[in-house]
């Protein structure tokens, strides 16, 4: 049930056998059905969710009700809306499960005391932070003066396991392209 | 009352306060998931609920550890003769949760023992009064956690008193 998050962490930073018993007490096991949500749109962000098995999304919704995808996480990844949990808003995204999954969630209270007490969770959490705003810089840069062939070929070299996983309307979605764009763009690569 | 459906998992639905927590739950966001060793009466009583009220989200689930695995708040409402075979069960899957565990009376050491069962849960103690059957005493350290399980027993149509204990 662990196995993920003890890699994850452990890619980072070293625990001893103590610390990793105190971390694995500080999570909530939880497990999702397809299209369940982890969070809906109003609600403050209180939990950061950790990928055991499984995938999930988030996205807002425009005024027409179209959806708006921002993430996707998989196995061995985080989900969360960063912006309301640090910031005690309410969310407007929502969180919902692709795939049935298996989250270890943390609260926000849990993750203060946590961090305290292990100095290395908290190297980890700096670390997972850095890297949050690393991928937010890459998916704007990937965003902004990009041919769609290009987006889609950048896309794919970071997410490849979407291309199984994830239905084209919701890529599509990511990328900022009709899902029409997306049948072309994927057409003419094929050909190329 | 959040946006965000909660999971409530009742373990031993066939008890008072179990038919009473999933009929008072069920009209309201929670989508409940109903254990008893009696598998029919849950089967019926998750039938007559979906019959009742339009939209519930009841479920009868066969085993306790997925049920619990699967909620954000755990009701254990039979009398636990032997919290310790079910605590074996479940506790792996709720680490962090709210437990909420039927007590015979108010008896500190009693609720000890269920905390001992499940030390990184939130238990809350529910003991039924004796005398009057609309009250219900909530004990616990947890103060959200009591806040949560107040809600829940009054949505349940029961009078919650409420006694904090102070952590460890």
């Amino acid at each position: 049930m662990y196995e993920q998050l003890y890699n994850s962490i452990h890619e980072h930073v070293t625990l001893s056998e103590e610390e990793w018993e105190l971390c694995k007490a500080s999570f909530i096991p939880k497990r999702m059905r397809k299209r369940q949500f982890l969070l809906q749109s109003g609600d403050v962000c209180r939990r950061l969710a950790f990928i055991e098995k499984g995938a999930l999304f988030s996205y807002s919704l425009d005024e027409n009700g179209n959806q708006n995808v921002i993430q996707f996480g998989f196995e061995g990844w985080w989900i969360a809306d960063l912006y309301s949990f640090l910031t005690d808003e309410p969310s407007e995204l929502n969180i919902e499960v692709l795939e049935e999954s298996e989250l270890l969630m943390i609260d926000r209270d849990q993750n203060n005391e946590l961090m305290e007490k292990v100095p290395a969770f908290a190297n980890y959490n700096r670390i997972l932070f850095q890297n949050a705003f690393v991928a937010l810089q890459r998916r704007i840069k990937n965003t902004i003066g990009l041919s769609a062939e290009e987006k889609y070929t950048r896309f794919l070299e970071d997410y490849p396991q979407t291309k199984e996983r994830v239905p084209q309307h919701l890529i599509a979605s990511f990328l900022g392209m009709t899902p029409e764009t997306l049948s072309r763009v994927r057409r003419s690569l094929t050909k190329s | 009352m959040p946006i965000t459906k909660q999971t409530v998992a009742i373990i031993g639905s066939k008890s008072i306060l179990g038919v009473s927590i999933a009929k008072g739950l069920c009209s309201e966001n929670y989508k409940l998931l109903l254990f008893d060793e009696d598998d029919t009466f849950a089967g019926q009583l998750s039938d007559q609920i979906c019959a009742e009220i339009e939209g519930a989200e009841v479920e009868v689930i066969e085993c306790q550890h997925m049920a619990c695995w699967e909620a954000d708040v755990v009701v254990i409402a039979n009398p636990v003769n032997d919290i310790n075979r079910l605590s074996e069960k479940i506790r792996e899957v709720a680490t962090q949760k709210i437990v909420a565990v039927l007590l015979k009376e108010t008896d500190l050491q009693q609720l000890e023992l269920v905390e001992r069962g499940f030390p990184h849960s939130k238990v809350v103690g529910v003991i039924p009064s004796d005398y009057d059957k609309e009250s219900v005493q909530l004990m616990t350290k947890h103060t959200r956690a009591l806040r949560t399980v107040k809600e829940m027993v009054e949505k349940a149509g029961f009078k919650p008193l409420l006694k904090e204990l102070k952590p460890h």
